[in-house]
């Protein structure tokens, strides 16, 4: 038999089959070795990018982190801008922080583009995929902002759904299996840090927000009483007020206008917190002034006209609801106006037991119309005669089952406490009122004035 | 593996034998070569490239960290980590010191549920300089307190190893696991990462429950700040037979500390006023809505016989009494008449504001103390001519220190020169150009401070009645009509063609019949004041 042939061909594939058994295992000697030194060169990033103060410093190092594992030539931020344009900026080789942000680059992208799709979709885009036709639904949109960017991989930084920028990577050939993975772990490395910076920035605005507040709150609270008691002639008054939140939308306030003549005042803006409070101590102070100024001649009627023209503007007004009364204790007289609040109520003693009425007659809201005609009505006190001014703060707050306190509660209450002095009515309406709601954060700020013959 | 023996007996058997045997052999060796060259090997290969464990614990770790929305998230996913590189199932707890000195501990293992590790603040503080993963044993014998104490804290939890997470000088927690193992080089290296990786799950996982109630703060001052601007007058310019006027008010946050308001007085008298309180902010909007009230109150009170330095004096109590010190103001209130041809004004440490006549500003120079500061302020009320065709410019510092504090200041000459080029423009275009003009000039950088500005124009009578009679009479009165869109002003001709300023002050004077302290020196007194200003 000739076995030349065959011994020849075994040789020949021996041969073959000897070379690449050895390149392959030099092969994957080297990526098992790049692989460990590209880990240990991310895990390093990760600790550096971590000790960064701003998403521009770390976008810095991580141009760095390319350049060394992927020999990316070119590293780009792009950014949504305030306006809504995408923004590509160059990260210059080599880096220097800060300096990118001078060459804004605008792209063209559509609502639908890469900007709103990329946060439902963070996955790493190689212009190799999409060329290969393995692309998304928006690969012309990639494609383009590659294009516009000079890119071939777009890096996606998704932070709760939130797209914090993209990294477009310049690497000038197709993506090896080791440069997916690594890539992958970078872009979560590159993500992770700059969501620290990211939510760095939103707590120490937190921060300056609450201080803010704070501030405003103290302002608040010089301008509006939260507790006080007084006599005047035969009526004993008790006022009350509460903030649900730290800046309150309610106000109230007594005035003496002359020695035998006090001004009772009850409102409520529209706006909660720190826009209530803005409309709050803006009525506040206009009527601190009108009864400085004017005193003793004001009627209700001037005090809510004068307050509604400072509040009044052709278009988008700043509205207030506010009660407005005079009480006259040598002539057992309150003289009252309104606009748009609560109407007060009258508490009297009579021969079928006890009477609750409304002090009937309401005017427009302060600030909705230019010249509103606030009709003033007076009413005669008897002894012991009770008026409840009120904010709605006190009849919103829920039970368990979500059932407000409501008027007919209300209603029930006040007729109950009819015969007590008004800082103990105050203290029974608001226990009962809390009561009812187990003691629950306040949902609305709640005023309460209460005036009684005593 | 098995190719090489089989080559080698195919080779013997049909050089030494040429059997039949040998044949077989021969093609099975070759059969063999093939199959593992085309299908085994890169199978071989793809297991072998493929990341070890340990690497593959940690990319998965690191993906989901994005989603971790509590401490016991990061705990369990941890705990995960290191069982799948720990063959013998280790229980991970991850240790959190808390802002009141205790800690925490926090684990998906029922084993900790109840534990009671007491007081490891020795622990705490000892860890807090330690950054590699230390093991039980390396304890052992270390007289420190703080190790003694780590050493109780790991035997608390049974845990054979302990990996401080430090983020910006903070110790954030601590991964206890009970294994045994994790020795290896590639184990340890696993550690570290997942030290990193763990650091920056945990620190974004607090600083998300920290930052969670922001958006709803947000949102409150975006509401505040709609109120706020519904408490100034609308921007649109207004329109009167003898006069123009526009203000602007661009708050640099959600709320600004900047206010102006105007009011007529009479048909012939308008008041404007101007007022920035300290910083900028919801404390100091509140105080420019205490501002408003107050002036509005005061301004319809007093009708034509307003003053502006009383109204400062009123605003001077209003100010003190709710900012007590802590926050204050400063106004300028300024009183056109143009029957009388004259403007009556007061300062309360306000900018002194422009007067713009024949192409040249005037400034209107006085001085007076900030609002809230004092109890018995000194307001100096001022008298000068106006006259048809002049413009008046009043503004808050925030347009002149734009740029700042990150580049120089567009500056008061720069500003100077600025209105002056706009002398031809009419009130209600001027602030809207000025502040264009600025955002170019600073190239994009932001604007500091709050903007404020009013500007007002005593109409010529001739081009004045034209103009008035163009305006539909629906729209004369408030809110007027926006005029036709002003074409961009190109900065550098603007500026580089106008001459350098010389103020020139020119100031009729008279006794002012107001309460406040009256200011009667000399012209040259003013003019001298003037260049004091400068």
């Amino acid at each position: 038999m000739n076995f030349v042939l065959p011994l020849g061909a075994l040789l020949v594939l021996g041969v073959v089959w000897g070379v690449a058994s050895v390149s392959r295992s030099k092969e994957i000697r080297r990526l098992r070795s790049a692989r460990a030194q590209a880990r240990t060169v991310l895990t390093s990033f990760a600790q550096t990018a971590m000790a960064q103060n701003s998403q521009n410093h770390i976008v810095g190092v991580a141009g760095e982190v390319a350049a060394r594992l992927f020999g990316a030539t070119g590293l780009f931020l792009i950014n949504e801008d305030e306006n809504g344009q995408a923004t590509c900026v160059p990260v210059s080789d080599p880096i220097v922080p800060g300096d990118e942000l001078s060459f804004p680059a605008l792209i063209s992208t559509s609502p639908n583009g890469p900007i709103a799709w990329f946060p439902d979709n963070p996955v790493i885009i190689f212009q190799a995929d999409l060329k290969a036709g393995k692309g998304p639904d928006i690969s012309e949109s990639l494609n383009a902002m590659m294009a516009s960017c000079h890119v071939d991989v777009l890096l996606p930084l998704v932070h709760n759904r939130e797209l914090l920028a993209i990294l477009g990577l310049s690497i000038g050939r197709a993506p090896s299996d080791l440069d997916r993975e690594l890539l992958r772990i970078f872009r979560l490395e590159v993500t992770a840090a700059c969501a620290n910076v990211h939510l760095h920035h939103e707590v120490s605005h937190l921060h300056s927000l609450v201080d803010e507040v704070n501030v405003a709150t103290g302002l608040d609270l010089s301008l509006i009483p939260k507790e006080m008691s007084g006599r005047i002639g035969k009526f004993k008054w008790h006022g009350h007020y509460r903030s649900a939140e730290q800046a309150g939308s309610d106000f109230w306030g007594m005035y003496p206008l002359s020695a035998d003549r006090v001004l009772i005042v009850v409102g409520d803006s529209v706006g909660r917190r720190l826009a209530g409070a803005m409309v709050s101590a803006s009525v506040k102070s206009c009527l601190d002034q009108v009864i400085a100024d004017k005193g003793p001649s004001l009627t209700p009627g001037d005090v809510l006209t004068i307050l509604n023209a400072s509040l009044f503007r052709a278009t988008h007004s700043a509205l207030a609801s506010c009660s407005v009364a005079i009480l006259d204790p040598k002539r057992a007289q309150l003289t009252y106006a309104n606009a748009g609040h609560l109407v007060p109520y009258r508490l009297r003693k009579s021969n079928n037991g006890l009477d609750l009425c409304v002090l009937q007659g309401t005017g427009p809201l302060l600030g909705d119309v230019m010249t509103p005609a606030f009709k003033v009505r007076s009413q005669q006190f008897s002894n012991s005669d009770t008026v409840v001014f009120l904010t709605d703060g006190l009849l919103a707050p829920r039970d368990a089952q979500g059932s407000a306190y409501g008027y007919r509660r209300f209603h029930k209450l006040l007729t109950r406490q009819a015969s007590s002095d008004p800082k103990t009515m105050k203290e029974s309406l608001l226990a009962a009122i809390n009561a009812h709601s187990a003691d629950q954060k306040l949902r609305d700020d709640q005023a309460l004035l209460i005036v009684k013959w005593a | 593996m098995a190719a090489p023996v089989f080559l080698l007996v195919a080779f013997a058997a049909v050089v030494g034998g040429r059997s039949p045997a040998g044949l077989t052999m021969l093609a099975v060796a070759a059969v063999y070569m093939f199959v593992d060259l085309v299908f085994l090997q890169p199978l071989v290969d793809k297991s072998l490239t493929e990341p070890a464990n340990t690497e593959a614990a940690l990319e998965e770790f690191l993906r989901k960290s994005d989603s971790f929305s509590s401490i016991s998230d990061v705990a369990a996913e941890l705990g995960r980590a290191i069982d799948r590189v720990s063959a013998n199932g280790a229980v991970v707890a991850l240790v959190a010191p808390q802002a009141d000195g205790g800690i925490q501990v926090v684990s998906a293992a029922t084993r900790y549920e109840g534990i009671e590790i007491g007081d490891r603040s020795a622990a705490i503080l000892w860890l807090g300089d330690n950054e590699e993963p230390l093991w039980r044993e390396e304890l052992e014998g270390i007289t420190d307190i703080g190790a003694i104490d780590t050493a109780a804290l790991m035997d608390s939890l049974a845990a054979k190893v302990l990996v401080p997470l430090r983020h910006r000088g903070n110790l954030l927690g601590l991964i206890m696991s009970t294994s045994a193992q994790l020795r290896r080089h590639d184990q340890r290296e696993f550690l570290a990462g997942l030290r990193t990786h763990a650091t920056t799950a945990l620190a974004n996982t607090f600083l998300n429950e920290e930052a969670e109630g922001r958006d709803r703060l947000v949102k409150v001052f975006g509401r505040a700040n709609e109120m706020q601007a519904a408490l100034m007058p609308e921007e649109l310019p207004v329109y009167r037979p003898e006069w123009q006027l526009r203000g602007l008010f661009r708050p640099v946050t959600d709320c600004g500390g900047d206010f102006w308001g105007w009011r007529e007085l009479s048909d012939s008298k308008v008041l404007m006023v101007i007022a920035d309180a300290t910083g900028h902010g919801a404390g100091p909007a509140i105080l420019s809505a205490v501002a408003k009230g107050t002036m509005d109150a005061h301004a319809q009170f007093k009708g034509e016989d307003c003053d502006p330095g009383e109204l400062l004096a009123v605003l001077n109590a209003a100010i003190l009494r709710v900012g007590q010190r802590v926050l204050m103001m400063t106004a300028f209130a300024v009183i056109v008449d143009v029957k009388k041809r004259e403007m009556v004004f007061a300062n309360a440490g306000q900018n002194f504001p422009f007067v713009i006549r024949n192409n040249k500003l005037e400034a209107l120079v006085v001085r007076g103390d900030q609002l809230g500061a004092k109890e018995n302020p000194t307001f100096t009320t001022e008298v000068r001519a106006i006259s048809p065709g002049d413009k008046l410019l009043l503004y808050t510092d925030g347009i002149v220190e734009a740029g700042e504090p990150h580049s120089a200041p567009f500056g008061e000459r720069r500003f100077r020169r600025l209105v002056q080029s706009l002398s031809k423009e009419s009130a209600a275009d001027i602030p809207e150009r000025i502040l264009t003009f600025v955002e170019d000039a600073l190239e994009g950088a932001a604007i500091h401070d709050d903007v404020t500005m009013i500007a007002f124009e005593f109409v010529d009578k001739e081009d004045g009645a034209k103009d008035f009679d163009e305006i539909p009479a629906t729209k004369r009165n408030r809110p007027g009509q926006a005029v036709a869109a002003v074409g961009p002003l190109d900065p550098s001709n603007a500026v580089a063609s106008l001459p350098p300023i010389r103020p020139t002050v020119k100031i009729p004077k008279r006794s002012s019949p107001v309460k406040t302290v009256v200011n009667t020196g000399s012209a040259a007194d003013a003019a001298k004041k003037d260049e004091g200003a400068e």
